[in-house]
């Protein structure tokens, strides 16, 4: 096992980045990126993709959202174990910051390889949190603010997870989940993204993978 | 992939037409309202009248409505949410925060004569705002509906001579903390002939004074009116009349705005607002309604699952009615969604989608547009 530690990033940032520009035109959606690096900061590999799989449950919430239902009129939605939940729109709905280890909100990795289909509710095969055999320790979800350029708008969902398993741990598929307030004030978690790797993105023990999702709409 | 498209139908004598494009501008503010959501903080971004306001998570009041506006809405008009339309072919960018030159809704032709179209006033006990040189009085309003206003009523009465004396009442939008912001969107001036012609009976009566130009005020905006006169003393002044609980605990006399009156004695420099003592000027705005189209409510349709792809989709959509005797061209849709703010307890509208058309749409008198946004995912 190999102690690593997990950094929080408790404050909020302003992207400097160039945003990248890989959408279609009038496109909304996210660019993915991937950066593998050791425990001195230096990047061993970098990926940036576009993450192809909204699934249903994004609509379905934003469906909920616009039309500001409540639990009374809200629609059912699938939620990440299986069951549905009637979402209703309050202040909470599209939560996805998580904290260190949770795995039921914000950027979740795992070893599936099934191809995303639009009813994808959950992550096909999680790499569940910890230092074992074949875990990574999840970081904190930490958020960018809102940037523009000239015809792009962005903001960032990111998180790391860092290998102390003592061995490589290959990545295949991400996911976004995000929660919502159902009737009763219980919380679920739903599935918005499910995207594939190709190939996969090996993480060698020791080392971080960093997962930004620049969640876009282009002009 | 996720995107959205415009569907335009046309329904004229001729048949329908349809128009079909990609939505190509959800903008900045979407984006700033998803990011508000999914990080649960409270984020800055700037509403359709040009304001920087905060957009505060708070439960039960969610973000991105484009329909269902009555609670907590500074507004009773269902037009000033959903889908828009404009006549602007300005080139969209990320950072518009509302239409180039919005159409407004209107569902009937303009009266022939002006009516009381939003005003306060109150019989009981009242008091007065002297206004004279640099001593200014202002009050705030909104308007229900969309108004052509062409003149204002003061109820107010004359002390001494103001026979040499030019009033000027203008009207101009206000920021978030009711102050006037902006130019003025029309002044009308009284002559001290007529400035004479005013009671100097302290029960006072209305003076009405003609804007130069109308203009089209929208539910929604924070207006006010501001009323100066150059020159003069106490003793000499006009007295715009007032009354109220004078009491913040007291009863709200005028719900249209936060019947915020008050006064500069600095010639407008800086404003003394009445806010917490809930007192209103008496006034009334008159005008017409204006020329525009009727917009029905923004509905938005239920999840449907195409064959072949997209894969799901629905879709928000607006009919717009021509009423208004001649033709009007489009060239730019739009989104308007709400988001909350816990500082006042109220809702503000945000641009959050607009386009520009590929082909400008005329529609004629007696014609029916359907606007539809279809939002898809195909995976």
């Amino acid at each position: 096992m190999t102690d690593i530690e997990i950094k929080t990033q408790p404050n909020l940032k302003v992207i400097k980045e160039e945003i990248p520009h890989l959408l279609a035109e009038g496109e909304i959606g996210a660019i993915l990126e991937l950066t593998v690096s050791d425990k001195n900061g230096n990047i061993t590999q970098k990926r940036v993709m576009k993450s192809e799989s909204f699934v249903r449950q994004f609509l379905e919430l934003l469906w909920v959202n616009f039309q500001n239902l409540d639990y009374r009129s809200g629609r059912y939605c699938a939620d990440v174990y299986g069951g549905v939940a009637c979402v209703r729109a309050d202040r909470r709905l599209w939560t996805a910051g998580g904290a260190i280890g949770e795995t039921h909100r914000g950027i979740l990795v795992g070893t599936g390889t099934n191809v995303p289909t639009i009813n994808d509710y959950t992550i096909q095969t999680l790499i569940s949190h910890g230092t074992g055999a074949g875990q990574l320790q999840y970081s904190a979800v930490t958020f960018g603010a809102p940037s523009s350029d000239a015809t792009t708008s962005q903001f960032t969902v990111t998180r790391n997870f860092a290998n102390g398993s003592g061995a490589q741990v290959t990545v295949h598929e991400l996911t976004l989940v995000v929660q919502s307030y159902a009737d009763s004030n219980i919380q679920y978690s739903h599935m918005i993204i499910r995207d594939m790797i190709p190939g996969g993105i090996a993480v060698p023990n020791g080392q971080t993978l960093t997962v930004n999702y620049r969640i876009q709409v282009t002009t | 992939m996720l995107r959205g498209t415009i569907d335009i139908s046309k329904f004229g004598k001729n048949g329908k037409e349809d128009y079909s494009q990609l939505c190509r501008s959800f903008n900045r503010n979407f984006i700033s309202l998803l990011y508000s959501g999914f990080a649960q903080v409270n984020y800055g971004l700037t509403d359709i009248d040009g304001i920087y306001r905060t957009c505060e998570i708070d439960r039960d009041r969610p973000l991105l409505g484009v329909t269902q506006p009555a609670l907590h809405l500074p507004f009773t008009s269902q037009d000033m949410l959903g889908v828009q339309v404009g006549s602007s072919d300005a080139v969209a960018g990320p950072t518009d925060y509302d239409l180039g030159n919005r159409v407004i809704h209107a569902d009937a032709s303009p009266e022939a004569a002006n009516a009381v179209m939003e005003g306060v006033r109150y019989t009981g006990s009242t008091s007065t705002r002297n206004i004279y040189g640099a001593t200014w009085a202002i009050q705030t309003f909104h308007v229900p509906w969309a108004v052509n206003a062409y003149t204002i009523r003061l109820y107010c009465y004359r002390a001494g001579d103001l026979s040499a004396r030019t009033l000027t009442v203008s009207i101009r939008k206000t920021d978030g903390a009711w102050n006037p912001t902006g130019g003025e969107l029309a002044v009308g001036t009284a002559t001290g002939v007529e400035l004479q012609g005013i009671t100097t009976d302290t029960n006072g009566q209305w003076f009405e004074v003609a804007m130069t130009s109308p203009c089209v005020l929208r539910p929604y905006t924070r207006y006010c009116i501001i009323v100066r006169i150059d020159g003069g003393d106490y003793s000499n002044s006009l007295r715009w009349q007032y009354g109220g609980s004078g009491s913040s605990s007291g009863y709200r006399l005028y719900r249209g705005g936060a019947d915020c009156s008050g006064s500069s004695s600095n010639s407008g420099g800086s404003w003394s607002l009445s806010d917490s003592y809930h007192q209103s000027n008496y006034f009334l705005v008159m005008g017409r309604h204006p020329v525009g189209l009727c917009h029905y409510p923004t509905l938005v349709r239920t999840i449907a699952f195409p064959t072949p792809p997209p894969d799901i989709q629905f879709t928000i959509e607006r009919f717009f009615h021509n009423f208004t005797g001649s033709a009007i061209t489009l060239r730019e849709t739009g989104l308007y969604g709400s988001a909350p703010t816990s500082a006042s307890y109220e809702n503000f509208v945000y641009l959050i989608a607009r386009d520009v058309l590929t082909v400008p749409i005329t529609v004629n008198n007696d014609e029916l547009l359907k606007v539809s946004y279809a939002v898809q995912i195909s995976v």
